[in-house]
């Protein structure tokens, strides 16, 4: 985690789950104390065939101890089979009985973490997004379970290109209702493989349709996750500037780094 | 007679990128492909070796039944479920028999998305390669209207997902200062140490400051070395300070407490930068003659505190926390930083380091409170190399019986892939090979820890065995 980024201009941080063990939790106390800290946890699969990685689970509530984060965001699919680390989210084939094994999931981490639960979406190649059936899915899932959605703006712009949908289905009711927070950060190549890629600055576009849903949704926070952006403490403070004109709403930086 | 279903021509082949080692009577299986090792315990490592010996399925199943006591249908249960997960994972082919036990959709979609073998006969013929995995007739059907297109492209994603993790590297502040006060300055103070194979000359702004972080490396102390150093210069940048090289980001530090952490972090970065090793172990390493002791553990679990026990018991200290390996001997440097004691370690060994107490206190970046021991006795010169004898994997455990038992090498190699052990370059046959030629001449044990005198009283006889 770079050194300056506790005095950076931001009024929340969030922090990947592997960083968050390794800091430990006398020193994310010590951040949590200054502003809030929300803790992103995609080594959670919360949709994989076997429960949730108990190890993993174990020992970020252990470096929570004390620490009362504000959120936890988790990808709503999976990394993991019994057999292979996938080594990214990869998406749910949504069924009545994966929502509720979903469902169950999600309590569970919320009760061991004792804080809210976000569920975030994820750029990726399955025909769930041009159909709808996602977004139908997402919100099963965040009205059964009382999570909260983590849109990431960037992924739901790449899937619209790559899968030829209009991502503003995304920011109106009731999807929008259900965003407590927005993710901003850059992309690389062109539909329909263009990917989100932490490298690249915020583009305006993503920054427009993030107003758009700034607009409508019950934000809580907008969270840049950008390598680009946290290269430095300068880069960090044009992009924030820069979502604050647009987004106008709440701001963090998130370290994607492990210790 | 077999039950239906096998067919006596049903020969599978192992993939030519997949190579098994045997590791006593257990396998390490590598499949250069796919980037990873299994370890294969004694029934699935004979499964592969009647494999690689070409018999058919009846004939494993039947071979597997008579080995390990079992009845045909549960060999047959085991033998095919092992041989359809080997062939999922694109490390056998030609799986010819039926019979396995389906598998769920999700683990289906792990197998076509990391083998693209197999999402190759899923492009040429979806229908039969999904229930041939296999999967139930509903799961098929999903599976099939994916179609391979989706699986190709999310595979790519994938693929350019792990590029990006290997590629992503520390934050750096490169694009702009760290401070309006950082700048070039005299220091005050220089000295220079020994490191492996590195000089690094430490420049400090001040005395004060000299006087703070020397002490940790002064039995490293090298007045000279035979190329240029590399620098880390600890400058003031009021308030605070900034710890910097030219080989690795500018860290700004505002407080004293936490500067000395800083300066070691950055002291060993730089020194196993320019290391060529093999592998890398988190452990703590001690020698006993000319053979090194192993202990492998997780941060916290007290290796660093029996480190310190034994190396006041005798033992030549090495490490508290890294044993690299060299090629081709496997044999290990030391590495001999200060031993960072945390405050509850340090009450534990205030009775053998009456002076431990007057040691200063630091900060390290996770808030923990250490103190940095000398390492005690005649530290072995920089360029020793001796091979590693004994690897010992501590526990402690309050309440239990200190203990010392054998632990079977294929069991030790899995505990060290899984928690402790790096290897920096692609894995591949004659690595691998070497890696499990090296367990093989080890000693393998697990330390059961409540006592420290007992603990070090066990390690020493076992060190005086050999």
């Amino acid at each position: 985690m770079p050194g300056w980024i506790e005095g950076a201009d931001i009024t929340c941080l969030e922090v990947d789950a592997p960083l968050a063990v390794a800091l430990g939790s006398v020193k994310l106390r010590r951040l949590s104390a200054r502003r809030p800290l929300g803790v992103r946890a995609s080594v959670l699969s919360v949709a994989a065939p076997a429960p949730v990685d108990e190890r993993q689970l174990a020992a970020l509530a252990e470096a929570l101890d004390g620490v009362r984060p504000a959120w936890v965001v988790v990808p709503l699919g999976f990394s993991r089979t019994a057999e292979v680390l996938l080594g990214a989210p990869m998406p749910v084939l949504p069924a009545p009985q994966v929502l509720d094994v979903v469902v169950g999931r999600v309590g569970g981490i919320r009760r061991r973490l004792g804080c809210p639960v976000l569920l975030e979406n994820f750029v990726h190649f399955f025909p769930t997004l041009a159909d709808g059936s996602e977004r139908e899915f997402f919100c099963g899932v965040c009205r059964e379970s009382g999570a909260g959605m983590a849109l990431d703006v960037t992924a739901l712009l790449v899937n619209a290109r790559n899968h030829d949908f209009d991502p503003t289905s995304w920011v109106r009711a009731p999807t929008a209702d259900l965003v407590y927070q927005i993710r901003l950060g850059g992309y690389r190549g062109a539909a329909p493989r263009q990917l989100d890629d932490a490298a690249e600055p915020v583009a305006s576009d993503v920054l427009a349709l993030a107003a758009a849903v700034a607009a409508r949704a019950p934000l809580r926070a907008v969270v840049v996750s950008s390598d680009h952006a946290l290269a430095s403490r300068t880069r960090c403070a044009a992009t924030i500037a820069q979502v604050r004109s647009t987004v106008a709403a709440r701001d963090a930086c998130s370290p994607r780094d492990s210790a | 007679m077999l039950a239906p279903g096998f067919g006596v021509s049903a020969v599978a082949r192992v993939a030519a990128d997949a190579h098994l080692f045997v590791l006593d009577d257990c396998g390490v299986l590598l499949s250069e492909g796919r980037q990873e090792l299994y370890v294969l315990n004694a029934p699935a490592a004979f499964v592969w070796c009647r494999v690689e010996d070409g018999a058919d399925a009846d004939a494993i199943v039947r071979g597997y039944a008579d080995t390990f006591g079992v009845s045909v249908a549960d060999a047959r249960r085991t033998v095919v479920d092992l041989l359809y997960r080997w062939q999922g994972l694109g490390l056998l082919d030609g799986v010819g028999v039926g019979g396995a036990t389906p598998i769920d959709l999700l683990t289906a979609l792990g197998r076509l998305l990391t083998t693209p073998s197999l999402r190759g006969r899923f492009a040429e013929a979806p229908g039969e390669t999904a229930r041939h995995l296999p999967l139930p007739a509903g799961d098929a059907a999903r599976l099939v209207r994916l179609g391979p297109g989706v699986l190709d492209a999310q595979a790519w994603l994938l693929e350019q997902r792990r590029g990006a993790a290997r590629g992503r590297g520390p934050h750096s502040d490169a694009a702009g200062p760290v401070d309006p006060c950082a700048g070039p300055a005299r220091p005050a103070v220089v000295r220079r140490y020994r490191l492996l194979d590195s000089s690094i000359e430490l420049r400090c702004s001040s005395t004060e400051i000299a006087a703070l972080i020397g002490p940790l490396f002064a039995h490293l102390a090298s007045p000279s070395g035979p190329e240029a150093p590399l620098v880390v210069e600890v400058a003031d940048a009021s308030p605070g300070w900034v710890v910097r090289s030219p080989d690795l980001p500018s860290l700004h530090c505002p407080d004293r407490t936490e500067l000395a952490p800083l300066v070691k972090s950055a002291v060993r970065r730089l020194a196993l930068a320019r290391h060529r090793y093999f592998v890398q172990i988190h452990a703590a390493v001690l020698a006993a003659g000319d053979r090194c002791l192993v202990l492998p553990a997780a941060a916290g679990s007290g290796k660093t505190t029996l480190a310190a026990a034994l190396a006041q018991a005798g033992l030549s200290y090495f490490s508290d926390e890294y044993a690299l390996l060299e090629q081709p001997t496997m044999a290990v440097r030391p590495v001999p930083l200060p031993l960072t004691v945390k405050s509850g370690a340090a009450d534990v060994l205030a009775s053998r380091f009456p002076r431990l107490a007057e040691l200063p206190v630091h900060r390290r970046e996770d808030d923990q409170l250490v103190r940095y021991l000398p390492p005690p006795g005649v530290l072995p010169s920089p360029d020793t190399r001796f091979p590693i004898a004994w690897v010992v994997f501590p526990r402690f455990e309050p309440g239990r019986t200190t203990s010392l038992s054998a632990l079977g090498r294929a069991l030790a190699l899995e505990r060290l892939l899984e928690h402790s052990l790096v290897l920096p370059q692609a894995l591949d046959r004659d690595a691998v090979g070497a890696l499990v030629r090296w367990m093989r001449g080890v000693e393998c044990f697990e330390l059961i820890l409540d006592d420290l005198d007992s603990a070090v009283q066990r390690i020493m006889m076992l060190c005086a065995t050999r």
